[in-house]
């Protein structure tokens, strides 16, 4: 229902039931990858993380769910780790790294 | 050498060698860096810092001039495109932003806030290359019960944004309030709410917490809510088309409200881009032809928030320049960049390094230029991202949230916040909650309490103090006005009512 | 001839023996600092960009561009008073690459006030102490009070009238003031603030008798005519303004500077921090640095890793007293 300011926006018209499922999944999914994120460091705990929520939402080629991790994990480490020079933690990676 | 001479002198000087070029990558450093969630126009500037060792001062003060520009514009765009504000200051451009972007006007929302913050940002300039040093004398009045009455009266906001139930909008406003007193308190130096923690001494991290509320929460409701089949939630974001004259004259009375209300805020310590966006916002609804359309896809209701944040430029620059004072944490690096330099900023900053000054004029006013051509190119790259399947690109933006709330502190809390407040966000909106006021709370409620703390110290805890001081009076007769006026129009449209009633009744 | 190949082995093995010696003798000398550092030093800041503590950390490290063979990299981590950074430096690997700033607020005052004591400097390996930054008093123009003399009268027959502004509580602003108060016997009203700028206004402003910080943040306005210097909180006269007396001269024993300092994890080894002190004692003679210095008014301070541990210890130890003496320290 959307009212004025409200935070229901129009598409909820569109919108299906709710899943819990998905819901806690996708909570739990990203509380785990904050978690390991410091310990398993940004490079692996990131591709596992993008491959579960695509997974959660569903509606991903097979081919997506294999590529989307990497390419995106890859992305944004590039940008913030050699564009905003930004120290991303490596985790157990650290000093392996040949950069 | 005049004044006119000293301001030729400095735009001569800013488009001289590669200034244009390395003006122009410093406003494409601040769109992305403001861009990215987590990363706000401080923090693009704070990053750009040790490039500016290898340049000469005035050209290091005119690169972050565009890091600063840049990043005023940048938080918009993942503002009106994910409901994910870029920096603090662009919370308020997605109350009807990502509207809009729904409705499949996209890019007219992001075109408004590109052009109207332009605007903004050059009058402010223009009044700020003016008026510095008379600015720089009355800067001083405006201390804690100005700025306590500037933000009570921002926070009568809460009333539009608390949607059909006026209760739950004032819990969730004051949900926010309380969320601010986290942390190790200045004035006493006691920890309230920090349960033994180090970590909890900072206190919450206000962009990671509007990201969850805002972004966390929309993301996390698209994942448990499948979208049916049709895919219209996809296609109602890629419109492309820019705002045309038409729509460009309807919005410009938001943008004069925006203005204003980004000078005067401006040049209030204390208060800097994030309050104004959200005083402007108010504002435009109560000036507005149609505030109605407030809330459900409204131009005016990106025009006047962005116009107010990029307006504050010229305001967080007085003191910065006429006292060595700086007006905000961006300014703050300008002045960092300053004393690396080995120039001492202060009150003869102007007298002593005319050059300086006049050349960071110029830049400010070229910067904003620059953010036209800069900010459209920007912009389409990002509408493209939109054609992203809709799996993909939610997972990409919770992926970019973490690491981008990270980057601003390199603090793992950070998107750990972003994460509990993605699902208070979500339980708030299932609940008829509003998470803008909570925010709204956040952002004021922070200058609200500590102001309102050391007004009453200074005044030794005479609360007259806020009715002696003329511009507090002022704004606090305003902020009671706005409160009573609804029920003043009722009551004066019941008695009317019953007038009328009664004329006829006296006449037969 | 059985001799012959035993006295050529002897003399053969004497000869490696003495070449050996001759060559890895200075090496052997040399090698705990001679790989160091190898990739860039990570100094880390516990402040927001553009605050004295990340200006301070960003013109030293520039300035050892000419005694470090590899550059500084500042990385901001605020939080906490400045501890959120002492954190994470005591959780990274103890090899020389990792420093930490410190000044008396985030290293000695905050760790004893939240009764954080892995936070503390003596969890931390001393560097050096770099320069100092005197704290001061100063009154308006046109203030009755021409001494800290003047003030203390006024303020002891007026408790709690006398308004003076500075930064937060738990800095080194505060305990000016609070010690200034114990020693002298008065009770003034202190004004909080973010930090030294907001405090500056607000005193320019009229909302306040009195403000007091670092002489980097004042000069300026005291050359505009805003500001008079009433008193340093120094052990001898200032340099700058020698005609205006100490707090110590006026009666009150409150001797506080703003120092700036630099750490290590606790587990670095003394070799390496040895040479990241003498790096940075090298540093100190730069033009740069000096430049920056002179603009803010600082003095350098340079204390070397074995004395600057005494000092930690002699400033823990004063600090603790007032904490208590004050009851700041946080109940559990």
């Amino acid at each position: 229902m959307a009212g004025p300011l409200s935070d229901a926006s129009p598409e909820e018209e569109d919108a299906g039931p709710f899943s819990p499922a998905r819901f806690v999944g996708a909570i739990g999914a990203t509380a785990l990858y904050v978690a390991a994120f410091d310990p398993l460091g940004y490079l692996l705990a990131t591709p596992p993380y993008i491959a579960v929520i695509l997974l959660i939402h569903g509606g991903a080629r097979s081919r997506t769910l294999l590529i989307t991790p990497f390419v995106v994990t890859i992305a944004l480490y590039v940008t913030f780790r050699f564009g905003l020079l930004i120290p991303v933690p490596d985790g157990p990676l650290e000093g392996i790294l040949p950069w | 050498m005049g004044f006119l001479e000293h301001l030729f002198a400095g735009f001569v000087s800013a488009l001289s060698g590669y200034g244009v070029l390395i003006m122009a990558a410093g406003v494409a450093w601040g769109i992305v860096g403001g861009a990215i969630p987590g990363i706000s126009g401080a923090v693009a500037m704070a990053l750009a810092l040790p490039f500016t060792f290898a340049l000469d001062a005035p050209t290091a003060l005119i690169l972050l001039a565009g890091v600063w520009a840049g990043a005023n514009y940048g938080g918009s765009i993942p503002a009106i495109l994910m409901r994910m504000p870029g920096t603090p200051a662009s919370a308020a451009c997605l109350l009807d932003g990502y509207v809009l972007a729904q409705q499949g006007k996209a890019a007219k929302a992001l075109g408004v806030s590109l052009i109207c913050g332009t605007i903004g940002a050059l009058i402010s300039i223009v009044v700020l290359i003016a008026l510095v040093l008379p600015l720089g004398e009355i800067v001083v009045h405006f201390g804690s019960p100005e700025t306590f009455a500037l933000a009570l009266f921002g926070l009568t906001l809460i009333a539009g944004l608390s949607g059909p139930s006026f209760l739950k909008g004032i819990a969730s406003g004051f949900f926010g309030l309380l969320l601010t007193t986290v942390g190790l308190d200045t004035l006493t130096g006691s920890m309230r709410f920090t349960f033994e923690s180090a970590e909890l001494l900072t206190g919450i991290d206000t962009i990671s917490v509007m990201i969850g509320l805002f972004a966390v929460s929309e993301m996390f409701y698209l994942i448990a809510h499948p979208a049916r089949p049709t895919g219209k939630v996809v296609t109602g974001r890629t419109g492309t088309a820019f705002p045309n004259f038409r729509e460009l004259r309807e919005v410009g009375r938001a943008t004069f409200v925006g203005t204003i209300v980004g000078l005067v805020v401006g040049i209030m310590p204390g208060a800097g881009a994030t309050a104004s966006s959200f005083v402007a916002y108010n504002e435009a609804r109560r000036w507005s032809k149609r505030p109605e359309l407030f809330g459900k896809g409204s131009l005016e209701g990106v025009a006047a928030p962005e116009t107010a944040n990029n307006a504050v430029q010229g305001g967080d620059l007085v003191p910065t320049l006429a006292l060595g004072i700086p007006g905000s944490n961006s300014a703050a690096i300008m002045l960092a960049a300053l004393l690396l330099h080995g120039i001492m900023p202060g009150p003869f900053l102007l007298t002593k390094h005319p050059e300086l000054v006049f050349t960071l004029f110029a830049g400010l006013v070229i910067v904003n230029l620059l953010m036209i051509p800069v900010g459209i190119v920007i912009l389409r790259l990002c509408l493209l991202a939109l054609k992203l399947d809709p799996p993909v690109l939610i997972a990409s933006i919770l992926a970019l949230i973490v690491i981008g709330t990270y980057a601003g502190d390199l603090f793992v809390l950070n998107p750990v916040q972003a994460l509990i407040f993605g699902v208070i966000g979500y339980g708030m909106r299932i609940w008829g909650f509003s998470a803008a006021a909570t925010v709204l709370g956040i952002v004021l409620g922070v200058l609200a309490e500590s102001e309102l703390r050391r007004s009453l110290i200074i005044s030794h805890g005479e609360w007259s103090i806020f009715v002696t001081r003329p511009v507090c009076a002022v704004l606090l007769f305003l902020t009671l006005g706005v409160l009573l006026y609804p029920a003043f129009m009722t009551a004066l449209r019941h008695w009317r009512a019953r007038r009328v009633a009664a004329a006829p009744a006296a006449k037969s | 001839m059985k001799r012959r190949p035993v006295v050529q082995t002897i003399c053969a093995l004497a000869v490696t023996l003495a070449a050996g010696a001759a060559l890895t003798g200075p090496a052997a000398a040399q090698k705990p600092s001679g790989n160091f550092p190898t990739r860039p030093i990570t100094f880390v800041v516990g402040f927001g960009a553009g605050g004295g503590a990340d200006v301070f950390a960003r013109a030293i490290s520039e300035a050892a561009k000419t005694s470090l063979s590899q550059p500084l990299a500042v990385e901001n981590r605020p939080g906490a008073g400045g501890t959120s950074a002492n954190a994470y430096v005591a959780g990274r690997p103890a090899d020389g690459h990792t420093i930490l700033f410190a000044h008396a607020g985030s290293s000695v005052i905050t760790p004893i006030i939240t009764n954080q004591p892995t936070l503390k400097w003596n969890n931390f390996a001393p560097v050096a102490r770099i320069h100092a930054e005197e704290e001061w008093l100063m009154v308006h123009p046109d203030s009755p009070w021409k001494t800290a003399k003047d003030l203390v009268a006024y303020a002891k027959k007026n408790p709690k009238k006398v308004r003076v502004a500075g930064s937060a509580i738990g800095g080194i602003d505060s305990f000016v003031v609070l010690s200034w108060e114990k020693a002298a016997g008065i009770d003034v009203e202190y004004i909080p603030h973010e930090g030294g700028g907001p405090a500056i206004l607000a005193f320019l402003g009229k909302n306040a008798e009195v403000v007091v910080g670092n002489v980097s943040e004042f000069f300026q306005h005291v050359e505009a005519k805003k500001m008079v210097p009433l008193a340093v909180a120094s052990e001898k006269r200032s340099p700058i303004f020698p005609n205006v007396p100490t707090l110590k001269e006026s009666g009150a024993d409150v001797v506080m500077v703003q120092w700036r300092s630099i750490l290590a994890p606790k587990e670095t080894s003394s070799d390496r921090v040895a040479a990241l002190a003498q790096a940075f004692r090298k540093a100190m003679n730069a033009e740069s640095w000096k430049t920056f210095n002179r603009n803010a008014k600082a003095v350098d301070a340079y204390l070397g890793p074995a004395e600057f541990r005494k000092f930690l210890a002699s400033e823990e130890q004063r600090f603790t007293k007032i904490i208590d003496e004050l009851g700041l320290r946080k109940k559990k």
